[in-house]
């Protein structure tokens, strides 16, 4: 897979300072508040075939960024420019709406996190894998049936299930479910919001594997959203780190994991606990609390927090920059500090 | 959490149809809800005794002995009593009622009934007797019960003479259908305001809910009083019945709105909606096929719960004389008679009849409201 | 605090606002204007000039559109000009300071009782669960939420004319009737009140204890209550000192629905029982569409329930500093 991350190859998403704010229109009366900036100006590049990683604590906007999008939520602003399998130009999806937009949403399909809300509980399996067909007139009747089943059996169930409801099956099995939907349309991107977190560790690796397998199948182009390491190693090309609302450090993942260049992400590393790689849900180093996104601290929005802060960082705000060819990072010292990554304390990929 | 929902699937009872076994058990969360309400014996009791009343209000002219306006010469006669045996102590294997006599109180002039038991009258089944219309088209004149000759009055007669039962009967008609209409109107009128106000939110959303606010802080029947002194007096039977109609859903409304607006605002946030969202389903679609599947159940609880506010709703505006008017006859209108102390004190059946009609139906609608709102969320404990 | 008692009063206004325009609607609702309905009662002997009708045509301004009228009638209002009842000949405001204030005195110890009774009672039945008295309080909690108040008010005059011989109805038995006031007679007096509240009461109470019960029910199945108890606290301690705190809040708070059913409650049994309250004034100008009066008890009536609500959420946020402003 990692052929393809070379920075030569066109990329199939281009997201560029894009923004997602919350709140801040002006009340009747007074002032109009600080807008929450849930996602504040987010670039990457994904290409196509690869699997971008996005990681960072409960909060940080990574499930607004995914939405985005997937166009479930209206960017504030920027741009999201898709290129379209047949089509040279880039259209952005953050400017299309309602009907124009509709050709593009079959392309960009998206996983859920929850395995209990992301299911109608009132459609049996037949409907909800059934129905993106139906509204985009994909297929009609018996088609559609046939296709489920396939559907069905491509992420590991039985055909004959179909006409059973969500509340039959457990969570695993439903997470298959939500992936079969979201493979109803042939999408070419997948925004996968934490699929596997809300899984018992057993049930996690199957259905990373699964991920996998399809994407190598159908050249899948991934965005996978996680706050746990060491999934985001295992199955991620790139990774984007995100603080409040922005990205801290991107890099391809071998060399974030060897090295990183941002005291946020060194922190997240160190904080894998030894004894279970896979859950990062307390991070021990880390102290303090996630930044208000309505009222961020000055200068580096890390700062109260980081242990290597100096005085600039309480002024001035320091930028993304590209440190070492496709290796960004925001932080004022990147240069001079000599950070430990997590690779030898991490084991060695997921073996299902 | 989802350990626990397929473990109480898996000890579910066997759904009755399993001797089908083909259909490898499919159960849908209509039938979860169904056996969840069904361990609710008090519930399922009243849903039948609701079952037994609302057919009965269909085949009215069936079940009522006589025509609730045909008048008799026993005005003011109590209930009857029905006996198997007789004064002799001869058992009769068909029950049979005794005939009044009646004599005046020499100072107050009110009749005075005793039985007469020399004058019996077997109760029949199937008896030939007033004629009536049945659903307004056929013409019959078979009974569910009656006697032959002389007279059944089970419930007693009010003061022409009129059987009480009979009249309970057609009452219900007007009594009961004014909570269903009216709870259906609300229906609509809930879920359309209270889903525009949940899912357009802002200003629309404030101002439904203000709306709404002001309506619950009026206190219900002053404002109805004062909406039904709109209906002209003089209007005919059925214009009154659907105007009182109007009155009593343009307030009862604001609770489906209510629990419609929480519904979809919760709905809205679940990822199944977002999903939809994403492949390009229309907001309609998503209205038709996602949010209004999922409220409905608790729609249908708040509704229930309602019915017995509408039966009431009626009976308190026809008792003050503002509602439905003779010769209409409702609970309501049955019990206008209470108005009259004499009555009251008196003549007691005229008025504890409807009175434990209304009291027995809204019982019933607040148990099969309280076993369905157990069961509206299948999942849940 | 104050941001809320800000944000709370801004809201009431709106309340009011909607509930002035309610009213309203009531009075145009039935057909005709109301000084011809009111020259109609009048009856034949009395005289009314040209002069006259013109000055409360336009007084109300009659003749011009319906936002016009309403701005009209809604300054008068404020200015306590709530216009004149026809059918008694007297101004609107007047009839009302003569009856609200036994519509007062109903409805506010009944507020009291509803809750002094039903949250004890709510705290039993759910700390003694399926207990026989358990059993008993919810079948007396749902035979009080069957039986309208009137069907009750009706029972009551039956069972004590029947079974106690007395007379029940009307403020004073008939021997006070007449009499000049006397401690007899205020006691006479209250007796009578407090049937109406007992009346009153029942159904309101009936719903509240449910609330409670269910509450608190919920409460105790806390973890928190459990490790209180494995600590040794005293089962009475235990349960007044957190668990009943948290579940009486959204209990008192429930106020917004009962205020407005108890005064609805006291206006249709105070019909039945013959008490001078804005009930029977409300019935009688319902009854002969003398529909200033009516609106304007109706308002009133509301305002009253907004009123209250306000100041018991008030006292419920200043008494549980955790409740979200
Ligand atoms: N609809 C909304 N209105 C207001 N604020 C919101 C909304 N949705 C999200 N937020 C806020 O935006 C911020 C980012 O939320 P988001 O769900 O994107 O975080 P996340 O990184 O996905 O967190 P998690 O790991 O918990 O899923 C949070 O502070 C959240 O409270
Ligand atoms: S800029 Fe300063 S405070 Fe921010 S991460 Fe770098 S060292 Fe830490
Ligand atoms: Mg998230």
């Amino acid at each position: 897979m990692s052929e393809h991350t070379t920075q030569t190859a066109t990329p199939i998403l281009s997201v560029r300072q894009l923004k997602k704010h919350y709140g801040g229109k002006k009340p009747l009366f007074g002032p109009a508040p600080n807008p929450l900036r849930a996602v504040d100006g987010i670039s990457f590049d994904v290409i196509e075939g690869e699997t971008f990683g996005i990681v960072g604590e409960s909060g940080c906007g990574k499930t607004t960024l995914g939405r985005c999008i997937a166009r479930a939520l209206e960017p504030t602003d920027g741009q999201m420019l898709y290129r379209p399998k047949d089509e040279k130009e880039p259209v952005d999806l953050a400017r299309l709406k309602g009907k124009a937009l509709r050709p593009y949403r079959l392309d960009v399909q998206m996983i859920f996190q929850d395995p209990i809300s992301s299911l109608n509980p009132r459609m049996t399996l037949l409907d909800i894998i059934g129905e993106p067909m139906i509204v985009n007139g994909l297929a009609k009747g018996a088609e559609v049936k046939r296709r489920v089943g396939e559907l069905l059996e491509r992420v590991g169930l039985r055909a004959d299930h179909m006409s059973r409801y969500p509340h039959a099956f457990s969570g695993g099995q439903r997470q298959r479910i939500g992936i079969a939907r979201a493979l109803a349309l042939n999408p070419r991107v997948i925004v996968c919001d934490e699929p596997v977190s809300a899984l018992d560790v057993s049930v996690q690796a199957q259905i990373l594997n699964l991920l996998q397998d399809l994407q190598t199948e159908q050249n899948l182009t991934y965005l996978f959203i996680a706050h746990d390491l060491g999934v985001v190693e295992y199955l991620c090309d790139r990774v984007a780190v995100m603080y409040v609302g922005e990205i801290v450090e991107l890099s391809d993942t071998e060399r974030l994991f060897d090295k990183p260049l941002h005291p946020y992400t060194e922190a997240l590393m160190s904080a894998v606990p030894e004894a279970n790689p896979y859950s990062v849900r307390q991070p021990k180093i880390l102290e303090g609390d996630l930044a208000n996104a309505v009222n961020r601290p000055d200068g580096c929005h890390f700062h109260p927090r980081c242990s290597y802060c100096v005085n600039r960082c309480r002024t001035e705000e320091p930028q993304l920059r590209e440190l070492e060819p496709g290796r960004w990072v925001r932080c004022h010292r990147a240069e001079e500090l000599s950070l430990s990554g997590a690779s030898d304390t991490l084991v060695e990929g997921v073996e299902a | 959490m989802t350990q626990m929902v397929d473990e109480r699937v898996a000890n579910m009872p066997p759904p009755a149809d399993a001797a089908e076994g083909v259909s490898n058990r499919i159960i849908s969360p209509t039938r979860l809800m169904w056996w969840k309400f069904k361990k609710h014996k008090l519930a399922v009791a009243s849903g039948i005794f609701l079952i037994l009343a609302y057919l009965a209000t269909i085949f009215a002219g069936f079940v009522s002995p006589y025509d609730p306006a045909s008048r008799s010469n026993n005005l003011y006669a109590p209930p009857q009593g029905i006996h198997f045996k007789d004064a002799e102590g001869n058992f009769h294997l068909q029950p049979f009622v005794y005939g009044y006599e009646m004599t005046r109180d020499l100072d107050t002039l009110r009749p005075v009934y005793t039985t007469d038991t020399d004058e019996i009258y077997p109760l029949r089944l199937f008896v030939q007797g007033e004629s009536y219309r049945l659903f307004g088209l056929f013409d019959a004149d078979i009974h569910l019960f009656g006697v032959e000759d002389g007279y059944v009055h089970l419930a007693g007669t009010d003061d022409f003479g009129r059987d009480m039962l009979s009249r309970l009967v057609y009452g219900a008609q007007i009594s009961l259908s004014v909570g269903i209409i009216s709870v259906l109107l609300s229906l609509v009128l809930g879920l359309v305001i209270g889903g525009i106000s949940g899912l357009y939110g802002g200003m629309i959303d404030s101002f439904i809910q203000r709306v709404i606010e002001a309506i619950i802080a009026i206190p219900t029947i002053p404002l109805w009083l004062g909406l039904a002194a709109a209906v002209p007096r003089d209007w005919p039977p059925v214009y009154q019945y659907f105007a009182i109609l109007a009155v009593l859903s343009l307030i009862s409304w604001t609770s489906t709105a209510r629990v419609a607006r929480g519904r979809f605002l919760a709905l809205r946030e679940q990822d199944f909606v977002t999903a939809a969202k994403v492949y390009g389903a229309s907001q309609p679609r998503i209205i038709r096929k996602h949010l209004v599947p999922n409220l409905m159940s608790y729609v249908i609880v708040t509704l229930t719960l309602a019915v017995p506010n509408i039966i009431i709703g009626e009976t308190a505006l026809s008792f003050l004389g503002v509602g439905l008017k003779p010769p209409t006859v409702s609970w309501g209108v049955l019990l206008q008679e209470a108005q009259s102390v004499q009555i009251v004190q008196f003549y007691p059946w005229i008025w504890i009849g409807p009175a434990l009609c209304v009291i027995l139906v809204v019982l019933a609608f607040n148990f099969v409201g309280d076993g369905a709102r157990d069961a509206a969320d299948p999942f849940s404990r | 605090m104050l941001p809320y008692v800000a944000k709370r009063s801004v809201q009431m206004l709106v309340t009011v606002f909607v509930i002035s325009i309610i009213a309203f609607i009531v009075i145009q609702l039935p057909p005709g204007d109301f000084v011809n309905s009111y020259l109609a009662t009048l009856s034949g002997g009395q005289i009314v000039t040209q002069d006259a009708v013109a000055a409360l045509r336009a007084q109300f301004g009659l003749d011009d559109n319906l936002a016009v009228q309403y701005f009209k009638w809604i300054t008068n209002l404020l200015q306590g000009n709530m216009g004149i009842s026809f059918q008694y000949q007297r101004t609107v405001i007047d009839l009302l300071s003569e009856r609200l204030p036994l519509t007062l005195a109903i409805t506010i110890p009944t507020a009291f009782f509803v809750y002094a009774v039903s949250i004890p009672i709510g705290i039993y039945s759910a700390v003694r669960q399926y207990s026989p008295l358990d059993y008993v309080f919810s079948l007396v909690g749902f035979i009080g939420l069957a039986v309208p108040n009137f069907l009750f008010a009706i029972i009551m005059i039956y069972v004590t004319s029947r079974y106690f011989g007395g007379n029940v109805g009307g403020l004073f038995s008939p021997q006070y009737e007449l009499a000049p006031w006397s401690i007899g007679k205020v006691l006479d007096m209250m007796q009578n009140m407090s049937i109406a509240i007992l009346i009153i009461g029942t159904s309101g109470t009936a719903a509240t204890i449910r609330v409670m019960r269910g509450m608190l029910l919920d409460e105790l199945s806390q973890a928190y209550v459990e490790t209180a108890r494995a600590k040794g606290l005293s089962e009475w301690r235990l349960i007044m000192k957190y668990p009943v705190r948290v579940a009486i809040s959204p209990v008192l708070s429930t106020i917004g629905f009962t205020l407005p059913a108890l005064i609805s409650g006291t206006e249709i049994t105070a019909t039945v029982l013959n008490l001078p309250t804005t009930g029977p004034l409300l019935l009688n100008a319902v009854r002969s569409q003398d529909m200033f009066l009516a609106a304007s008890i109706i308002f009133v009536l509301s305002i009253l329930t907004v009123i209250g609500t306000f100041i018991s959420d008030l006292l419920l946020v200043w008494a549980d500093p955790r409740i979200k402003l």
